[in-house]
């Protein structure tokens, strides 16, 4: 049978049955969502690199306590957000310079089709947001980032919060205020 | 003018952020954000808020990601218990704890007479012999009973037994063998591999 054949389920018991090399398929199934979701929440590249590597290395040892009445993806997605907030408690970060983020960002976003202007407005208005988002505190931010960035359902976001869904809708629209205040307070 | 209240269409706008609202509704908020300056300039901004959100947002991890991480797996030293050895080693625990208590028990047996001498000059301890001397008669009589009935089910089954040990021998070769068979087939299934 091929491996990467198998279900997330199937390759974790691999593992546990002593096929260590199995871990490889999750890690690159979910390597992009994991370190985007961290990206997200920290906005340094190397650091977020550095934070994702913690989390796969915590899966693995923690693999034995994963039970299938979960996603393997909201799993591993609450223990990336904890991580996070752990890791950020620990440095007692409470807000985070984007000034490195937002000069990527803006670089990122040129694009041979479009012009000069155009691309240079495009990169501004994606930094500003990213501006407004990262200022959110974490409690509105991880919920926004999960839906909006990487479409999690509320019930997925309350599974890897470990909150109640009203308290996840309450935070997703009370967070998308702030954005639309902080928003207009930048323009 | 748009017949929709500001209260209603900020409920549409949310709707429209959970990616829910139809294209009626739009069109009302439209028609009303056209009209109403707060409205007009919130539509505006989460809808610059939903462009930026609707814009592929997975990163790809740096190169070499995944070999580092299993890297720095290999480096790890972890054993895992798996859980037969976890309901084994309840199972010594709890014979353990049994050993001891055998242990014990034994131990007050053996030294009965100087425990019985020490309590009988213990005053508190004769206050409660009147409490539970009826338990006592009771328990006597029980213990008795249940001797009686013990000599007498040895005794009427003794001359069969003697007669039946070849039996009894086979059935227990044949019961360890039966286990030994079973045990052997549902090994690899007990440890969980699917192909």
């Amino acid at each position: 049978m091929n491996l990467c054949e198998l279900n997330d389920y199937e390759v974790i018991r691999q593992c546990l049955n002593g096929d260590e090399d199995c871990f490889a398929i999750l890690v690159g199934r979910y390597k992009n969502l994991v370190y985007s979701v961290i990206l997200r929440m920290v906005n340094d590249r190397d650091e977020a690199d550095d934070l994702a590597q913690d989390v796969f290395i915590k899966v693995y040892k923690n693999l034995d306590k994963y039970y299938p009445d979960f996603k393997f993806s909201t799993w591993i997605m609450r223990i990336a957000t904890n991580h996070v907030i752990d890791y950020r408690r620990k440095k007692r970060m409470e807000t985070v310079s984007l000034d490195d983020m937002t000069h990527e960002e803006a670089d990122k976003s040129f694009k041979a089709e479009e012009s000069p202007e155009s691309s240079l407005m495009r990169g501004e208005e994606k930094a500003l947001i990213t501006k407004v988002i990262n200022g959110l505190p974490d409690m509105y931010k991880i919920p926004i980032v999960l839906y909006h960035h990487h479409g999690l359902s509320y019930q997925e976001i309350s599974e890897v919060i470990d909150e109640p869904l009203s308290k996840v809708k309450n935070r997703i629209f009370r967070g998308r205020k702030m954005l639309r205040d902080n928003l207009a307070g930048q323009i | 003018m748009s017949n929709i209240s500001c209260a209603f269409a900020n409920r549409i706008i949310m709707k429209y952020m959970d990616g829910r609202a139809t294209e009626k509704e739009l069109a009302l908020l439209r028609a009303h954000a056209g009209e109403c300056p707060s409205c007009g300039e919130d539509l505006e901004l989460y809808g610059r808020l939903m462009t930026d959100f609707n814009q592929e947002c997975l990163e790809e991890a740096p190169d070499g990601f995944d070999d580092a991480v299993m890297t720095k797996i290999a480096a790890l030293d972890i054993t895992r218990e798996s859980v037969q050895a976890r309901v084994e080693s309840f199972m010594c625990c709890a014979s353990g704890v049994f050993s001891a208590l055998i242990g014990v028990g034994v131990l007050l047996f053996l030294n009965k007479e100087p425990l019985l001498n020490y309590l009988a000059g213990n005053e508190r301890f004769l206050n409660l012999i009147d409490v539970w001397a009826s338990v006592s008669i009771f328990a006597d009589r029980l213990s008795a009973g249940a001797t009686a009935f013990m000599s007498s089910s040895a005794a009427a089954v003794a001359p069969y037994l003697s007669n039946a040990r070849p039996t009894l021998l086979v059935a227990a070769l044949a019961l360890g063998f039966t286990r030994y068979i079973l045990y052997k087939r549902v090994k690899p299934a007990k440890l969980g591999r699917n192909d």
